[in-house]
């Protein structure tokens, strides 16, 4: 029995050991950086305000935004030759929500000091997370905290955006108002194969990104939440006013994969 | 020398009869965590994350029967999931939720969860840690967030010495949540019946009605609940369908998991009732019924059920016998298990 147990905790500890934030094992060269990622949800050309500003889809369709949100994963940044270095991948995981203004900054810590040209990330959450132990799942994977809100509990697996838009209603209708819903995830499945919607996206900076210990360089991003409901696939609001966990929600995640836009790079 | 051999031929005697004392004993106190059956297959669960302890499977069965984790406070994991019946709940179709609501489907039982690659009924989660989020969160079953859970149980001066003892601090995380009610949930094994007194060696234990039911049982219904779990861990249209539900399909969205759902185990079958993933059977012949009419073909129904399975009176009299040798009152009446 106590042998047992010895071997439980040591592969425990192994299993701790190696997702542990420990630059050297990762990153071994050079001096170590923060980079922050500043995130700023507009609508179109408008900035993004919750439950006020009206905005309208392609088919002229006026709506409301009630809630914004986005999972960011699996962080590279691009070096000049064009290569690519991956910022250690257990704390590259950051749920963006419009509602938590502090979510709005990502600070990517373990960065190698250097000249940046560009970065690349996931949106939503990577397979191999999906199927871990809750161990793993902390911080800002919480589905019990921070991510409850982004994760199906039916059909286990992180909600990757969710996008919840209001009809704009008269002032006292004592209706309630109707909802377009976009809840997408699906990260193709643990023993059988099912719908996939994980996206990369790949963005050059407008000018270098130097990354030093002394200064914390930061990228602006920007997130287009009418991407969501234009891009390739338009959504028309009284046809597809609900999309979750359908085939059509492929269409929503091919429009919001091009939804980001580096705004600036401030060194 | 001969009469030491002696003393210790006498003292060993001794020893063996103290030994079988202490084994007869009814009341074993010592916890002896996890223990695979012999008879079973190495479980799926990772108890390298989540090894179960005393204090954490005590945890775990207090958390199951508080009725703190729903919204009103009203039901609690043992409401729809009761141990005379197996864990499944007796005279309801579909679970019950807060404020009369009805589900769609029946409450399944709970045995052998560490064997388990798939839970609900379309198999929507598979790692045991994650499934209570299901029922505590969904609005017509217990209707709460397990943040708010947490807060509660935080402000309730019962739990944090619990986890403390359970988990070295009084810290009161989801993590520790769910590891504490995996902790509860995987001990409860169900492997004492007739059937694996027999299996064990013992050909007294079934009588020769139930070991023709096993020979009927192997020929026409192993194959989709497999012994020694009685189930495949897999998904089939036997036929029960209604047009509202798609089962597996509503998890894979593939055409061809259509009004597919999870072989339920047939342990402690007898005591599960009402039966199939609606509950429309309210007993075990009308359920065996089914598999002996005729089934109709079509669209994903399992063909090997098409026509249904041909069985004498006898026979299907012998089969009965058999399911209901599954059934293991040594679980069902485990007090570590009850509510306490």
């Amino acid at each position: 029995m106590k042998i047992q147990y010895i071997i439980f905790y040591s592969i425990i500890a192994l299993g701790f050991s190696s997702c542990k934030d420990d630059p050297q094992a990762i990153q071994p060269i050079g001096k170590l950086a923060t980079v922050q990622l500043v995130f700023d949800n507009v609508v179109g050309d408008k900035d993004l305000l919750l439950d006020s500003t009206e905005y309208v889809n392609l088919f002229e369709q006026a709506f409301t935004v009630a809630k914004f949100n986005y999972f960011i994963s699996n962080i590279e940044l691009k070096m000049k030759d064009g290569t690519y270095v991956p910022v250690l991948q257990d704390s590259s995981y950051f749920l963006v929500k419009e509602k938590d203004p502090s979510s709005l900054i990502a600070n990517l810590n373990w960065v190698n000091e250097g000249e940046y040209a560009g970065i690349r990330f996931m949106i939503g959450v990577d397979s191999l997370r999906n199927t871990m132990p809750l161990d793993f799942r902390t911080g800002m994977l919480d589905i019990g905290g921070f991510a409850s809100d982004m994760y199906w509990t039916w059909n286990q697996g992180y909600i990757f955006m969710k996008l919840e838009c209001h009809k704009p209603q008269s002032k006292g209708d004592p209706n309630p108002a109707i909802p377009y819903v976009y809840h997408i995830g699906g990260f193709g499945g643990m023993n059988t194969p099912t719908i996939n919607n994980i996206k990369i996206v790949n963005l050059d900076f407008p000018s270098t990104l130097i990354a030093t210990q002394a200064t914390k360089a930061k990228v602006f991003i920007k997130a287009n939440a009418l991407q969501v409901l234009s891009g390739e696939n338009p959504v028309d609001f009284e046809q597809y006013p609900t999309v979750m966990l359908t085939t059509y929600s492929k269409n929503i995640a091919d429009n919001y994969s091009t939804m980001f836009t580096i705004n600036s790079i401030q060194n | 020398m001969k009469r030491l051999l002696f003393s210790i031929f006498i003292l060993s005697i001794l020893s063996s009869c103290k030994k079988d004392d202490t084994t007869t004993t009814p009341v074993d106190t010592t916890f002896k965590g996890f223990e695979k059956p012999a008879n079973f297959p190495e479980p799926i669960y990772r108890f390298q994350y989540n090894p179960v302890t005393q204090a954490g499977f005590e945890l775990g069965r207090k958390l199951f029967y508080d009725p703190q984790l729903s919204l009103d406070g009203s039901i609690s994991c043992g409401t729809c999931h009761q141990q005379t019946y197996a864990f499944a709940q007796f005279d309801h179709p579909v679970s019950h939720g807060i404020n009369d609501q009805l589900g769609t489907r029946n409450s399944p039982v709970i045995q052998n969860l560490a064997w388990s690659q798939f839970f609900f009924w379309d198999g929507g989660v598979f790692d045991m840690d994650l499934f209570p989020f299901g029922p505590i969160q969904n609005p017509i079953e217990m209707g709460e967030q397990v943040p708010h859970v947490l807060v509660k149980l935080r402000n309730d001066a019962k739990y944090p010495p619990l986890f403390k003892s359970a988990f070295g601090s009084d810290s009161i995380t989801s993590t520790r949540m769910m590891h504490a009610l995996s902790q509860f949930m995987s001990m409860l094994i169900s492997n004492n019946s007739k059937y694996d007194k027999y299996i064990a060696g013992d050909v007294s234990a079934m009588n020769t009605s139930e070991v023709a039911g096993m020979s009927i049982f192997m020929q026409h219904c192993n194959r989709c609940h497999t012994a020694p779990l009685f189930t495949d861990q897999n998904f089939h249209n036997n036929g029960i369908t209604r047009l509202s539900d798609k089962g597996r399909f509503n998890v894979t969205l593939q055409a061809q998991d259509s009004y597919k759902f999870k072989t339920p185990t047939l342990r402690n079958v007898e005591k599960s009732s009402p039966y199939f993933h609606d509950g429309r059977a309210s007993t075990l012949e009308s359920a065996l019924n089914h598999y002996t009419s005729v089934i109709a073909g079509g669209s994903t129904v399992d063909t090997a059920l098409v026509g249904g399975v041909q069985l004498s009176v006898e026979e299907k009299s012998n089969l009965l016998a058999f399911l209901k040798a599954l059934t293991d009152d040594t679980f069902l009446r485990d007090t570590r298990f009850s509510e306490q």
